[in-house]
């Protein structure tokens, strides 16, 4: 049958290989100031690094966990691996990665998308970065895009102490504290004023190692009236212990400036995703948020526009797809800190198989922030009664020169789609998943089509492939 | 020609990224009537929003003076309070207020002073009848509930309640039964007649057109007027549709 | 923390579902250092209702006897056993240590009574003045309540009424109240209750004024088909605050609800408003609905708006829209083109807001009483009206 052959092209072994974590150095399991400040001492820090590594453990431990939302019980911070360093120095082509790392990217499609429709590709391996390269004609351009270290060291040391969680301090949330202690990996883009780069960069992490931590920091840095379109992919084989991925994503719009940001999230099922996203627009710019939530065991995502500057605006669009033994717990937070600000939220959740996805948002118009406009909705699928969807937006208005719009939805797969459907010669599992898709296409067309290809694929295997 | 009451020079509009309207021109002349006809989507109803100050339309180019002044610098109240209607081919429901408190605000709005309650009273209910429309209306939530055809009614009753000098009456008669149409078309003649007033009447069908009297017609077809024309024009379009003018607008564009 | 002596502190409005604490919509917290006082009810009642009061915070009826638990599962019906939030730190709490009495309201099965049952609070005075209601309702029966919270605009005090009600099979509640009360006085006002099959349940909530309010509702649609619907309407002016939380549990089969919100803020006065529908599992075929529509009229303004959909039922329909800020632009034009400048506009729809509340009154003498406290414009029309 060709509905067989076609649930087995997209088997899941795609993300699901691993290779056994050769060779690679690990640090010792848990949080300490020694553990904190080892990892300082690998990583060559700057002394103001190490401190601000030092006092953000301390912020750590002071901070409470937080009561609401997805439990965490099952991350136990005494057994998780905060860094571990592939055996491979970065290297910027491809042949000089090391066979089983290079295999890894290899499947996932990196280097095939590399030369086919990206403008550069940072890869990043458990700890750090094993791959970094730019095409010329960006370069030229004067774009930089290189691993956070060696920035930190090189001629933009000062632009990432200015910046460097600056947006999200260590003091914002637990993560964000644990993130600042620990942070490793990770990308600096930097685009000059002026320069519009039409292809997308790329970043991709992998987390191969078994009961470890990811704590990747992406700075990026747009000049005035630059443009950027940012993609970030991230993976992981499945254990049977936790793991936990932290990372910490900044990012300063500058006037007139746009920049997309896509994430296709598709970590596996034993992982914690506990990430903190934030953007911070400037007068006229613009930030587009495209983000497809797919894997992890539990997720808390909100990636938040800070809208600073006079006619700023934020659009977001997303959807969460929660399958059996996830709780995903995704949205996104708008300030309005300026006048004639506007912001669009649109977002799709689908929940199956006895998973869990709420939908979190958070808008506030600020005083100053007269003439500013809101539109924000989303809709939610139950695939069955097993399966739980939680809605819970709110928004702090106080202007009264706004104009704030907000829905939401909820409901089933409608029966007269899948009988006309399966009246067309469709079966009705194959019925069920189109309309699936259809669903999350808010996503699906703001993606390069590659990347839109994926997510179909993803959504076609959490509908069709077996439980369990 | 009386008098120029309205006088539309070159003027061009546009909605978001489309430009609707190109170079229209129109004068009308008070007491006179005067129809606007094309096929859907020529930019009739767009004509008529921007007369009355609709800011979803953008005016790029042109001019427009009504009673010897610029119409394009006063705000939608200004307008209305210079003597300027518009039917509304969709009018909104608005919950909580009452036909006829709102049409009696309106009307102390534009005079400014207060209107005696069992005088306003008694008018309303004279229009009520000329429309066929029973007296509960008045107390009914504005539009709320009130069926196509009920909505067009109430657009009139507050044409004769209000006595504008200059009317836009948009589609009134479209979505309306033959009864309907007669009705309204009296409330219409009654304006016209009795309030000597000045009318533009956008439709796409003639059936509103049969009882009134017409000075002149224009064809609007994507956002040009290609024909200006007396009565007669109605009765053509009656029975050759507006075909002529969209292959002669093709032609001249070939 | 401790609490000062004498001084009483409650959490009421608790989100079913909390979020971010920096919104500071997770709860609501009400203090007074008042001594608590059994609130005096000046009260019309209709023939067929019986009246009986019960020891102090009791919420079944002493005289029942040995029948006294079984009542009590009873009167929650199948919500017995859950949590009751208002009496661990809420207003329950309050009332049940200070030995209110419970005044009953019950009403014979299959009774219908078309005079209302009128109840007005004299929630002013010195002390924390609390009442406990309880209405009955039997099977088949069908009741009209007016709850009146109404104080001088003198009162400085703080009061709280717990209103809760149990429906039995067929049942209709219609409940209507009103508040009006000072600018510097508090006011707690819960509502609980329990709907059985085929029940219905029609609230309408006039807010007409008051210093600091919390308002808390809490339905539980247990019984298949039982159904509730909410009107509210609110008026804020000064620097009132009024918090108001709707979190209806749909529990039983096609159960239904739809809570319309609607309101006016003027000057530096705050609302938070937190609706949540809850479909437990098992609600298969319900459908719930929320809509919240905010004119704000002044630059100082604050409104906050959460509006929860909780589910785990696949077969369920929810939705909920809100619409905050100004008014909508079509509506603005169409009124504007009638010759009225953009303020008058502004202060018409305000008025249409709560007139529109107001017509959902079901007696008109209580429609009548509305429009007075609501004063303003409109209500001489009304008066010619009634003449015609």
């Amino acid at each position: 049958m060709a509905e067989k052959t076609y649930v087995e092209d997209i088997d899941r072994s795609m993300y699901d290989f691993r290779f056994e974590e050769k060779d690679a150095w690990r640090i010792d399991a848990g949080l300490s100031p020694e553990i904190v400040e080892q990892i300082s001492e690998e990583k060559n820090d700057p002394d103001w690094m190490r401190d601000f590594r030092l006092k953000s453990l301390e912020i750590y431990n002071s901070i409470p966990m937080k009561d609401w939302g997805p439990s965490i019980e099952g991350l136990d911070m005494e057994h998780i691996a905060t860094y571990v360093r592939p055996n491979a120095k970065m290297a910027d082509n491809w042949d000089a990665v090391p066979d089983d790392i290079k295999e890894t990217f290899e499947r996932l499609g990196i280097p095939e998308a590399e030369r086919k429709s990206l403008a550069g590709v940072g890869a990043q391996y458990d700890s750090e970065l094993v791959y970094h390269n730019v095409q010329d004609f960006a370069v030229k351009q004067g774009v930089v895009y290189t691993d956070i270290e060696s920035a930190l060291h090189g001629e933009y040391g000062e632009m990432i102490r200015d910046h460097f969680m600056k947006l999200v301090p260590p003091s914002d949330h637990k993560f964000a504290a644990l993130h600042g202690a620990v942070w490793s990996g990770g990308s600096f883009v930097y685009v000059p004023d002026g320069v519009k780069l039409d292809i997308p960069l790329q970043s991709y992490f992998r987390l191969n190692a078994k009961g470890a931590g990811q704590f990747e920091h992406t700075l990026i840095i747009l000049g005035k009236g630059s443009s950027l379109h940012f993609i970030e992919g991230c993976s992981a084989p499945k254990y049977n212990v936790a793991n936990l991925h932290a990372g910490c994503v900044e990012l300063f719009v500058g006037a007139n400036a746009s920049l997309r940001y896509s994430t296709i999230e598709n970590w596996s099922k034993n992982m914690y995703n506990l990430n903190t996203k934030r953007a911070l627009v400037e007068e006229g710019g613009r930030i587009e948020w495209v983000s497809g939530s797919f894997g992890s065991h539990v997720s808390y995502l909100y990636p938040m526009s800070v809208l600073h500057g006079r006619g700023a605006r934020s659009e977001f669009t997303g959807v969460t797809f929660a399958g059996a033994g996830q709780n995903l717990d995704t949205g996104c937070k708008v300030v309005h800190a300026a006048p004639d600000t506007s912001s669009y939220v649109n977002t799709r959740s689908i929940s199956k198989g006895g998973g869990i996805s709420t939908f979190r948002s958070a808008v506030v118009v600020q005083e100053k922030a007269k003439n500013s406009r809101s539109s924000v909705s989303c809709e939610s699928l139950m695939l069955d009664s097993e399966s739980r969807s939680d809605t819970i937006p709110a928004m702090d208005i106080r202007t009264r020169q706004a104009d704030i719009g907000h829905e939401a939805k909820i409901g089933r797969i409608s029966d007269d789609a899948v009988f006309y459907l399966m009246s067309r010669g469709l079966p009705e599992d194959e019925a069920r998943a189109l309309i699936v898709s259809g669903f999350a296409d808010n996503v699906g067309k703001e993606l390069p089509l590659e990347y839109a290809v994926e997510m179909n694929n993803l959504i076609r295997l959490e509908m069709k492939g077996t439980v369990g | 020609m009386g008098e120029e009451l309205l006088k539309i020079r070159e003027l061009d509009v546009r909605a978001e990224e489309n430009q609707i309207l190109h170079g229209v021109s129109l004068t009308i002349g008070r007491g006179e009537t005067h129809v606007l006809m094309g096929p859907n989507g020529a930019g009739k109803s767009t004509l008529g929003n921007v007369l009355m100050g609709n800011p979803q339309y953008r005016v790029t180019g042109g001019s427009i003076e009504f009673a010897g002044r610029d119409l394009l610098s006063q705000n939608v109240d200004e307008r209305a309070k210079a003597g300027l209607f518009l039917s509304f081919q969709n009018p909104v429901e608005v919950p909580g207020v009452s036909l006829s408190n709102f049409i009696r605000s309106a009307l102390e709005m534009r005079s400014g002073e207060r209107i005696r309650m069992w005088e306003f009273r008694k008018k309303i209910h004279e229009s009520l009848e000329v429309l066929n429309m029973d007296s509960s209306y008045a107390d009914r939530d504005l539009n709320v509930g009130f069926s196509g055809g009920e909505k067009k009614k109430a657009e009139i009753l507050q044409l004769l309640m209000l006595k504008p000098v200059f009317a836009i009456l948009d589609e009134t008669d479209s979505g309306l039964d033959v009864d309907a149409v007669r009705t309204v078309s009296r409330g219409v003649e009654e304006y016209q007649k009795d309030k000597k007033g000045t009318l533009l009447i956008i439709t796409h069908s003639t059936r509103i057109l049969e009882a009134l009297h017409v000075d002149a017609v224009h064809v609007l077809v994507e956002g040009r007027i290609v024909e200006n024309g007396d009565a007669g024009l109605i009765s053509e379009i009656n029975e050759n549709g507006f075909e002529r003018f969209l292959t002669q607008k093709a032609a001249e564009e070939g | 923390m401790k609490e000062k002596s004498g001084e009483k502190q409650i959490t009421v409005n608790r989100l079913p579902a909390l979020t971010w604490y920096w919104l500071g919509m997770n709860d609501v917290k009400m203090k007074s250092s008042a001594a608590p006082v059994s609130g005096e009810i000046r009260l019309s009642l209709p023939e067929e209702v019986t009246m009986e009061d019960a020891a102090g915070g009791q919420r079944t009826d002493p005289a029942c006897g040995g029948e006294n638990r079984e009542d009590r599962v009873l009167f929650f019906g199948e919500t017995a056993g859950k949590e009751d939030p208002g009496s661990k730190d809420g207003l329950g709490k309050l009332i049940e240590e200070a030995g209110i009495p419970t005044k009953r309201f019950s009403l014979k099965a299959g009774c219908r009574t078309a005079d209302p049952l009128a109840l007005t609070f004299r929630c002013a005075g010195s002390g924390l003045v609390l009442n406990d209601i309880q209405l009955n309702l039997e099977d088949g029966s069908s009741l009209t309540v007016l709850e009146d919270f109404l104080t001088a605009e003198s009162a400085e005090n703080m009061a709280g009424v717990r209103t809760s009600f149990r429906l039995g099979k067929g049942a209709v509640l219609r409940l209507i109240q009103i508040q009006k009360t000072g600018s510097r006085f508090s006011f707690v006002n819960e509502l609980t209750g329990s709907a059985g099959p085929s029940a219905r349940i029609e609230l309408v909530q006039l807010f007409l004024g008051g210093g600091t309010t919390a308002q808390e509702t809490r339905i539980d649609l247990d019984g298949a088909r039982a159904s509730f619907c909410a009107e509210l309407g609110y008026q804020l002016r000064g620097e009132e605050k009024l918090n108001i939380s709707y979190a209806v549990s749909h529990r039983g089969k096609k159960t239904e609800c739809g809570i319309n919100a609607a309101g006016v803020l003027r000057d530096r006065s705050e609302k938070l408003f937190a609706g949540t529908i809850d479909f437990k599992k098992g609600s298969s075929g319900a459908s719930g609905h929320e809509k919240e529509d905010v004119l704000l009229i002044d630059e100082q303004v604050r409104n906050r708006t959460i509006p929860v959909i909780l589910c785990s039922e696949e077969d369920v329909a929810g939705s909920h829209g809100a619409t905050i800020g100004r008014l909508d632009e079509d509506v603005l034009f169409y009124l504007q083109s009638r010759g009225m400048d953009r303020e008058s506009v502004y202060e018409m729809m305000a008025q249409a807001k709560l007139n529109a509340v107001i017509e959902r009154i079901p007696v008109s003498g209580i429609q009548r009483e509305a429009r007075c406290l609501l004063g303003g414009s409109g209500t001489d029309a009304e008066g010619d009206r009634e003449n015609d």
